[in-house]
């Protein structure tokens, strides 16, 4: 089957969906057609959240709130309009004429009518022309946050860029749904595999999703460090999925790699921030050393390395370490921002130097940066408490890193990049595309609004820098 | 060392009875000659495809008690590791902690994967272990052939890139981990034996250390390896000129184990 065939197969079982849904017109001849429903219902701790599409035909619809006892609310200022482009085709085909506006709707309602509201309704004049009781709600965030998650990344793309709809409607919803994220955050399982030592500098916190087999590799690249004997390292299993089979391996793995470690088990996908969260809490080690799974190190001796360097500064917030790509290129020499890359005014992260050889001089020097990224961050376990550890209000993650930096430099902490361990970071993706573009739009959204301020100053401070550089270097 | 015999371990992708082959009828050759002497006591351990029993990967291949055969299982043959790592960590553990031997000479791991270098260095700390280069599998995922995929090119180089693009549908990053886990088992290896200096120089250039690399040809004249093969079928073992290697390897493992005690 080609691409092309599943798509429009997907386009007639959406445009089916769209025509269950619709609502002749009355009987009333002349009358143009109208529909109304509402696909998705969440309900959030302070009111409900609502994804939906309304197709007003006449021209003099409004859409309303209906409690039992007969208030109403007017919503048709209060909701989001994003695009619908299955339900605008539909409309079309029905005869609807060329449909410009937006016929999807997403809402975030958190009046006190919100929780007494029971079905939705197109008015006319008075009269209600079309009544959609409020279904049952898909998901409530209190007994199922991770599913509450799973339906706001699914919807529709547009609204992810709109500011409207992120600062009304999607950042609310997310902030209470993140929240109980965290909050139902547990440990379904937790083991030891080999006998983890008493004794050592660090605690090495390894998030893992998606998969297990990494875990491999990186065993085996540790082995040959002597230094693994000592350190207690924690892989968390962010998701439960990937812990079917994993005792025995990782029991075959500890034995064949003489590398004691702890595996624990999330009860969800939980996300970077929130996993490491857990993580740290099992930590017992005076430094965290936060680790993805897909970092795999250039010599032996790396961790002691960043350890000393640690205690050997004063007010060091983070500390990150130079990584490199496959094929030798610089991935990751601190951390930079720039808000040019798009026209939405929100920063980007970005890394120094990335894509250029190893042995550039300016990657090779360490030196106060304003962020390092968490794939490799080393942190004191008091302060990591103190700042209250990763945020917990980014969805699935990303952004974490710079968020916990950021907060630290406020805190009066520096943040440190050192150059001399060397770990390749291969940097795959293990979300889908989709959700994962969604996600970060979102994170981007949030990073910018919390930091703006900070952001642009420290920038103001580098291109400054970077000027009197290229002055003295003339 | 003791006047006691020195255990050599052999260690064989294939048994030549089962499999023909050049690497293990050498492998074979090999094990005759060091049994013909009287300072040294090898023993002859090969993979085989098919389990004889259940219960134990273990078997026979002949009424030698010292030649024993090994059943790996299912393989990874991307990155050259047993499935059911178990086959290192309890039954090829068992087997080296039973016979502990001085020297342990692998001359192929296809089939039984390179963590067998580590765990044998796991229970022998002190073991010579001798690994003989016979192809370039370690490089190249092609079979070790070092020929591109497209248009049957000669490799010179094996890199994350330039093995993706043979093999469109692996990722550069797996050719990346492959060629790090590999290593990190041949870090443990005292001494690479190279039949051929075009082998030792791609073994160089790939990233093993230089003075471990060792060149020794395999002490047969080209033109009489297939009558060789053909005698050695028929249960003749050549050993009139495998003498010669067998005595350098020989010299080889004292000279590695004497670097150990000093």
């Amino acid at each position: 089957v080609s691409r092309g065939e599943t798509r429009s197969g997907r386009w007639r079982g959406a445009l089916e969906r769209v025509r269950r849904r619709f609502r002749d017109p009355a009987p009333a001849e002349g009358d143009a057609p109208y529909g109304l429903y509402i696909d998705r219902l969440l309900r959030l701790e302070n009111g409900f959240f609502m994804l939906g599409w309304m197709y007003d035909g006449r021209g003099d619809l409004s859409l309303h709130l209906e409690s039992a006892d007969g208030t109403c609310t007017c919503l048709t200022d209060r909701v989001c309009r994003v695009d619908r482009p299955e339900v605008t085709e539909f409309c079309r085909q029905r005869g609807g004429g060329e449909v410009t506006e937006k016929l999807g709707f997403i809402g975030f309602i958190s009046d006190s009518t919100a929780l007494e509201a029971s079905s939705l309704s197109l008015r006319a004049n008075g009269h209600t022309m079309l009544k959609v009781p409020l279904p049952r709600a898909n998901y409530d965030v209190s007994s199922d946050p991770y599913g509450a998650r799973r339906e706001l990344l699914g919807v529709p793309e547009p609204a992810f860029s709109d500011e409207l709809a992120l600062r009304d409607h999607l950042h609310p919803s997310f902030e209470a749904v993140q929240k109980w994220c965290a909050r139902k955050a547990t440990l379904v399982d937790s083991y030891d595999v080999g006998r983890v030592p008493e004794e050592g500098a660090a605690t090495i916190i390894i998030p893992v999703y998606g998969g297990t087999e990494l875990i491999e590799y990186q065993l085996a690249l540790f082995a040959g460090d002597p230094e693994f004997r000592e350190q207690e390292i924690i892989y968390v299993l962010d998701s439960p999925d990937l812990a079917e089979g994993m005792k025995e391996v990782a029991a075959q793995w500890s034995s064949l790699y003489e590398i004691p470690f702890r595996v624990i088990v999330a009860n969800s996908n939980l996300g970077y921030g929130i996993a490491n969260n857990l993580a740290a809490k099992e930590a017992k080690r005076p430094l965290l050393l936060f680790l993805n799974n897909d970092v795999f190190p250039v010599r032996p001796g790396w961790v002691g390395e960043l350890a000393r360097f640690y205690r050997s500064k004063q007010d060091l917030g983070a500390l990150g370490a130079k990584l490199l790509r496959e094929d030798n290129s610089l991935q990751h020499a601190g951390i930079f921002y720039s808000d040019e890359l798009s026209a939405d005014g929100q920063w980007w992260i970005l890394h120094e130097h990335k894509g250029f050889e190893r042995s550039l001089p300016l990657a090779n020097a360490t030196m106060v940066v304003p962020a390092v990224t968490g794939a490799c961050l080393m942190i004191q376990r008091e302060l990591f408490a103190e700042v209250g550890g990763f945020s917990h209000s980014y969805v699935i993650g990303d952004f974490e890193d710079s968020d916990l930096c950021l907060r630290l430099l406020s805190e009066g902490r520096e943040n440190w990049y050192v150059h001399s361990p060397e770990l390749y970071h291969l940097e795959g993706g293990s979300y889908p595309e989709a959700i994962r573009r969604k996600a970060t739009r979102y994170n981007r959204w949030l990073h910018t609004r919390r930091w703006d301020r900070e952001i642009r100053e420290l920038m103001l401070q580098r291109r400054a820098r970077l000027g009197s550089e290229a002055i003295a270097e003339s | 060392m003791t006047s006691e015999a020195l255990r050599v371990l052999i260690l064989s992708h294939a048994h030549p009875r089962y499999e023909p082959g050049e690497a293990q009828t050498f492998a074979l050759e090999t094990y005759h000659a060091l049994q013909a002497r009287l300072d040294v006591a090898p023993m002859f351990l090969s993979q085989t495809p098919h389990a004889k029993h259940a219960g134990t990967p273990f078997g026979t291949a002949c009424e030698d008690v010292n030649q024993v055969l090994v059943h790996i299982g299912d393989y990874d043959s991307f990155r050259h590791t047993a499935q059911h790592r178990t086959v290192y960590t309890f039954w090829l553990r068992q087997f080296l902690e039973r016979h502990r031997p001085d020297v342990v000479h692998l001359h192929h791991t296809l089939h039984i994967g390179f963590p067998v270098i580590r765990i044998i260095r796991q229970v022998l700390p002190r073991a010579a272990i001798v690994y003989t280069l016979q192809d370039m599998l370690p490089i190249c995922h092609r079979d070790g052939l070092m020929i591109k995929t497209i248009g049957d090119d000669p490799c010179t180089a094996a890199s994350p890139e330039s093995c993706h693009e043979c093999f469109p549908e692996i990722r550069s990053h797996a050719f990346f981990l492959r060629e790090r886990y590999i290593k990190s088992f041949l870090a443990l290896v005292d001494c690479f034996v190279c039949p051929s200096r075009f082998l030792l120089e791609r073994y160089a250039s790939w990233g093993l250390p230089r003075e471990k690399l060792r060149f020794m040809g395999y002490g047969r004249p080209p033109e009489a390896s297939a009558e060789a093969r053909e005698q050695l079928r028929a249960g003749t073992p050549i050993v009139a000129s495998v003498n010669d290697v067998v005595e350098s390897y020989v010299q080889l493992y004292r000279s590695i184990l004497k670097g150990r005690d000093g």
